[in-house]
Formats: structure tokens, sequence, C-alpha cells
């Protein structure tokens, strides 16, 4: 475990340091800027995607939107956004599995 | 590093968030983004880049973003502070769940608990996309680039690379 999560770590903040410490260059600020936009709509893809299997489900669509709406418009704290949708959740998850279909 | 510098409290706070990110790297995003925004810590444009270099980087880049963080806040000690409190609190719950899979992996209970929070984690995905997105994107070009990326990663049929980020980031523990 330690040689490989430690080694990675070491050269990845070594020359990631580097490279942040130079981030001031103009060639440096266009890659970075570049980058962090493109991760960002990787990301927002990728979370997505994950909806792909519940879209004919609006009550996952729902937990979806409240735990995003949690985050990003009322800006709570993981914890409480967590605490607050996760028995929610399964309560819903599990009404609907004991309904007879 | 004194138990009030900004490099102890980043680390108690990753104590509590790692813990609890579902979906992984991105669901911490936004309360650490606030955190750094609200003490003054890191300018938008610091964080974003911070973000793109873990995100190019190889290795564990949850780990490696919050060190760059902790870095900037207190030196080497920062760093490592950084990084035994993002992935301490995941790797413990790894293997507490691992040896409890078996006993209870099969039980009905179960399945409708990671049913439950496979939403959850979506939204918790995206939020952490959006928040990036909000700190990366300041001019059209940006957000043109994350507009992109985003129809591509919906598009095409090929798993991104960045897909590997929505596990959980327990899997640098094994």
């Amino acid at each position: 475990m330690a040689g490989f999560v430690l080694l990675p770590w070491m050269l990845g903040l070594s020359l990631g340091a580097v490279i942040l410490q130079r981030a001031q260059l103009p060639v440096l600020q266009n890659i970075l800027g570049g980058l962090s936009a493109a991760a960002a709509g990787l990301l927002i893809g990728t979370g997505l995607r994950l909806l792909i299997p519940h879209r004919t489900h609006p009550t996952a669509i729902l937990l979806a939107a409240l735990a995003f709406a949690g985050m990003v418009l009322t800006r709570l704290p993981l914890p409480v956004v967590l605490v607050g949708l996760a028995p929610l959740s399964i309560a819903v998850t599990f009404l609907e599995s004991a309904r007879p279909r | 590093m004194n138990i009030s510098s900004p490099a102890a409290i980043l680390a108690a706070h990753l104590l509590v968030l790692s813990a609890m990110s579902f979906g992984g790297f991105p669901s911490v995003l936004p309360n650490v983004h606030e955190l750094a925004a609200a003490n003054g810590w890191l300018s938008d444009r610091e964080f974003a880049d911070i973000f793109a270099v873990s995100q190019v980087m190889p290795g564990p880049n949850m780990i490696l973003m919050m060190s760059f963080i902790g870095l900037k806040l207190g030196g080497i000690t920062g760093a490592i502070a950084s990084a035994l409190a993002t992935f301490g609190p995941p790797c413990a719950m790894y293997y507490l769940s691992y040896s409890l899979w078996d006993r209870f992996g099969e039980m009905p209970w179960q399945l409708i608990v990671r049913r439950a929070l496979a939403p959850l984690t979506v939204g918790l995905v995206v939020a952490g996309g959006c928040v990036m997105a909000h700190a990366s994107d300041v001019d059209w070009a940006g957000a043109a680039i994350t507009a992109g990326a985003v129809a591509l990663t919906l598009r095409t049929r090929l798993r991104p690379l960045t897909a590997r980020h929505a596990k959980t980031d327990t899997k640098a523990c094994r």
C-alpha cells in the first residue's frame, strides 16, 4: 500500500508544485484554464451519465436534483445534505420496493 | 503545525468530508471550494489551477488535489496532513465494509440502501462539476470547452478517463 500510494503522491506533488509555482505564466494560464474547464465538463457529463439508468424513475431524478440543489444552490455542507436526503431516499426506495407491482 | 492554522482547519474539514464522499472526488469539491473562498485561502483561479493540475497527474487525484491546497496553506506538513485526512477515513471504511460485506452483502436492505444512494451520488457529482465549471469558466471560451466536454461525455459510448473519479476514492487504499 505504501509504495502504491506514497510514490505517485510524492512524484505528483513535487511535479505539480513546480507547475503551480509557474501558473501565472500566460502560456500555463491558458493550458490550465482549458484543462479545468474541460475536466469540469467531464465531471458534469459523468454525473449525468450515471443518471441514465434511472431516467424513467421520477423519484430518483427528484432525489438527484435535491442533492444537487443542496450542494450548489443552498451551499449546505455535505454531511447536512446526506443526513437530510439519505434517510428520505432509503425510505422512498423501501416503500417502492415493498409496493406490489 | 498550529491547531488553529489554516492547514489544520482544512485537515479537520477533510476528515469529515472524506468519510462522507459518496461519489468520490467531486462530492467534496463544493464544500472545499466554499471553505477556501470564505477564508480567503485561494482565489477561484488558483482553485481551478490546482484542480487542473491534479486532473492531469497520474495517481491518486483527489488526495493530490487536497495535498496541493494543504501545501499552499501549511507547507509540506500541511500537504501530508491533508493527504492523510483525505484517504484515512475512506480507507478505514473500506476495510470495515469489506469485512462486513460477506455477512450482510446478500441481505435485501443492503440492496435498498445501495439503490437509494445512487441518485444522491448523481446529484453530488454534477454539483462538484458545476462548482468547478463556475470557478474555471471565466470567459466564453471556458464555458464553450465545458459545454463541449459535457456533450462529448454524453454522446460517446467511450468511457471517459475521468469516469473513475465517480467511483469512490477508497480504491487508492488497495
